[in-house]
C-alpha cells in the first residue's frame, strides 16, 4: 500500500520527467536552424540526415514527453525516451571523446561549449528516472 | 507471457509515438524559413524551394569552382573581387537572393564574400549553411 507522500512522488517524477523533455523539444522547436548546427557539431551524420532529425527529434521528444507526464502510450514513450537517451550519452561520449568544444545541444543550440561531465551526469540521472517510472509500471502500477 | 505482451505494446505504442511526430516534423520543415535561421544562414532545403531562385555565388578556390560548382553559379573570391564581381552584379536582379557558398560550415570566404555583397544592397544576401558538403550530400 503506497502512502499519499509516495503516490505524490511518483506522479511528480512522472511529470517533472515527461515536461524536461517538452521543454527541451520545445527549444529544439523553436530554433531548428540552430538545432541543425548542433547536430552537425557532433560530425556523426552527414547534413540530410542531420537536418531531418533536427526537424524530428523536437517533435518526437514533445510526445514521448507527454505520453510520460500524462500516461498515454506510456510503456512506448518510456522505451523511446530511454533509447534517445542512450543515443545522446553515445554521441557526448563520442564528442568528448574525440575533443570537441561544441555545444551538447541537448536543449536546442547555440548553448555555448559544452560541459561534457555535467551533461553525462544529467542524462544519467534523467535515464535512472525513466527506470524508476518503468520499473514501477512493471509492477503494475 | 506478460512481459511478452507488455513488450508487444510497447513496440506498438512506440510505433505511433514515431509516426505521430513525423507529422509536425514534416508541416515545420515545410514551414521553415532559413531566414529565421539567423547569422546570416540559410538551410540547403530552404534554397531549393526558395522562389525565385537565388543567384549561387561559389567562394571557394578557382580550381575547385572550375570542377565541379552548383549550376548556374558564379565565382567570386575576395581575392580576385574586381575581375569576377562585374559578371555577379550583371546577373543579379533586384530583390533576388544571393546564397554564397564554401567549402564547408566552418570555412570564413563565403561569409566574408556575403558581407560584402551585402554592401550593395541589391537583395538579400545569405551563406549556404553547410556549404558544397552539404549541396554534395543531398
Amino acid at each position: 500500500m503506497e502512502t499519499k507522500v509516495m503516490r505524490f512522488f511518483w506522479t511528480a517524477l512522472r511529470f517533472f520527467t515527461g515536461g524536461l523533455f517538452v521543454y527541451a523539444g520545445v527549444l529544439k522547436a523553436r530554433d531548428p536552424a540552430a538545432f541543425v548546427r548542433a547536430v552537425e557539431n557532433y560530425q556523426l551524420l552527414p547534413h540530410a540526415l542531420a537536418l531531418a532529425g533536427a526537424f524530428y527529434l523536437p517533435y518526437l521528444e514533445i510526445f514521448c514527453g507527454l505520453g510520460v507526464a500524462f500516461k498515454r502510450l506510456y510503456e512506448g514513450a518510456l522505451g523511446l525516451l530511454s533509447l534517445l537517451m542512450l543515443v545522446f550519452v553515445a554521441a557526448l561520449l563520442s564528442a568528448w571523446g574525440r575533443g570537441l568544444n561544441i555545444d551538447c545541444g541537448c536543449f536546442g543550440g547555440d548553448g555555448g561549449p559544452a560541459h561534457y561531465g555535467v551533461a553525462l551526469v544529467r542524462d544519467a540521472v534523467i535515464l535512472a528516472a525513466l527506470g524508476l517510472l518503468a520499473w514501477r509500471h512493471a509492477r503494475g502500477k | 507471457m506478460a512481459r511478452l505482451a507488455s513488450l508487444r505494446r510497447g513496440v506498438k505504442q512506440a510505433v505511433i509515438l514515431l509516426v505521430a511526430a513525423g507529422l509536425p516534423a514534416v508541416v515545420a520543415s515545410l514551414l521553415f524559413k532559413g531566414e529565421a535561421a539567423g547569422d546570416g544562414e540559410m538551410l540547403l532545403a530552404v534554397a531549393l524551394r526558395h522562389q525565385p531562385p537565388p543567384l549561387w555565388i561559389d567562394a571557394r578556390p578557382a580550381a575547385e569552382y572550375d570542377r565541379e560548382r552548383v549550376p548556374g553559379a558564379l565565382a567570386l573570391r575576395q581575392e580576385e573581387w574586381e575581375t569576377l564581381v562585374p559578371q555577379v552584379l550583371a546577373r543579379w536582379q533586384p530583390e533576388q537572393t544571393a546564397l554564397v557558398y564554401c567549402d564547408s560550415a566552418g570555412s570564413q570566404a563565403s561569409r566574408e564574400v556575403a558581407e560584402r555583397l551585402r554592401e550593395y544592397a541589391l537583395g538579400p544576401v545569405y551563406v549556404l549553411h553547410g556549404g558544397w558538403k552539404a549541396w554534395k550530400q543531398k
